[in-house]
């Protein structure tokens, strides 16, 4: 009687294990398309490119950082004239490095701090294909929730493999400054300073008092190069 | 690669132990009672390693195929594993391995198996709390792993020994 008490309920489990994990791998798959939906380089929120005056205090790591001024400063753009073809940005992750080439001349070299092993930033050639005064990023949950307001001068870079929604670029930096060693969440984290000139420097060229403008034929984005 | 993080103060060498270390003591334990003289079969320890070694393949095949994301690519928590995963996320084939594993030393034995039941449950806890898996994919694991035992259990053993 036993035994066969057993036998029914193997059988039992022999056909409502499958199921059951059959059902759950269904849920898992078409949760997962709204899931990689969500992941971004460093999740900007908004690309007006305007600096929000308001919003002044950042939350890292748990913590509240005050914005510098350098982030939300409204200064007059420099006229660099227009943006040479020759010009491409080298970023190199083992050295966390990025030199800005113009041919063969250095115009700069600075550290930097790209992704995390576990968000890297990926490597390839890309091209920037939106330059924006300022941006929001928010993103994380529980304790690694955080809230950056006025990321200031953000460069999205983008190409086949690597759409520019998934948010990838290079940005100024007000809440660590760690700048040589891994730290962000796979976008290419920038001095403030640095960032600054290099908003300037690359295309797509700014027309006067824009805070935003996107690459196009005419306008093209500076080539940005990710290795290791 | 040792995932650096586990040092620093914002990793946990538990929650490390129970997510990356905890499997190869239970793996070690079968080898140990494979030595040992006692009520224990060797052919226990071998259908247990079988069952669960059959049941990671299936768990990385199934990975593949549906290509389930990892909680710190999503909430921005970092790994506490010793190593980063690279593979997708469902099922864990961390808990898939110590289902099956624990689900055949049930079947064999009772109270052994009791054992290596709550070692795979407080695995599934690991790797949910070491931020690389969901409970779901571990829930999964579990029911995968459980499930290629029993059925390796009933059919094909029944048929060699018979």
């Amino acid at each position: 009687m036993k035994i066969k008490m057993l036998k029914i309920n193997r059988r039992f489990f022999i056909i409502a294990l499958p199921i059951a994990f059959i059902i759950i791998s269904l849920l898992v798959y078409f949760q997962t398309d709204s899931k990689i939906g969500n992941i971004s380089g460093c999740q900007p929120i908004g690309f007006s490119g305007e600096i929000d005056i308001n919003d002044r205090v950042a939350i890292f790591e748990g913590k509240e950082i005050g914005l510098p001024r350098m982030a939300y400063e409204i200064k007059e753009s420099p006229v660099l004239g227009i943006s040479s073809q020759k010009r491409w940005i080298e970023v190199d992750l083992s050295d966390q490095k990025l030199l800005a080439w113009e041919g063969n001349d250095l115009f700069l070299e600075t550290p930097v701090s790209t992704g995390l092993p576990w968000w890297p930033t990926p490597e390839g050639e890309y091209r920037i294909w939106i330059k924006l005064r300022a941006t929001k990023m928010e993103g994380g949950s529980g304790k690694y929730y955080y809230y950056l307001p006025n990321v200031p001068y953000v460069m999205f870079f983008e190409n086949a493999q690597i759409p520019g929604w998934k948010g990838y670029g290079l940005h100024g930096t007000y809440w660590h400054d760690d700048f040589g060693t891994q730290r962000s969440h796979g976008c290419v984290n920038l001095p403030t300073s640095v960032a600054e000139k290099l908003y300037h420097w690359v295309g797509p060229v700014l027309s006067d008092g824009k805070w935003v403008v996107k690459a196009s034929n005419e306008n093209p984005g500076t080539k940005v190069i990710i290795h290791q | 690669m040792i995932n650096t993080i586990i040092f620093s103060d914002q990793g946990s060498l538990t929650v490390t132990f129970l997510a990356s270390i905890l499997i190869w003591l239970m793996l070690g334990g079968l080898m140990v009672l494979w030595y040992v003289d006692g009520n224990i079969k060797k052919s226990l320890v071998v259908k247990a390693l079988l069952a669960a070694v059959v049941a990671w393949i299936l768990s990385l095949i199934i990975k593949d195929l549906l290509d389930a994301t990892r909680p710190f690519s999503v909430n921005g928590g970092p790994p506490l594993t010793l190593t980063l995963p690279s593979s997708s996320s469902f099922p864990s084939s961390h808990a898939t391995f110590a289902f099956a594993l624990a689900t055949m030393v049930w079947l064999q034995n009772k109270a052994l198996g009791a054992v290596y039941m709550v070692g795979a449950v407080i695995i599934g806890i690991g790797r949910v709390a070491s931020n690389v898996h969901f409970p779901i994919d571990v829930i999964g694991g579990a029911i995968l792993g459980a499930f290629v035992a029993l059925v390796m259990d009933t059919v094909r053993f029944k048929k060699i020994f018979k």
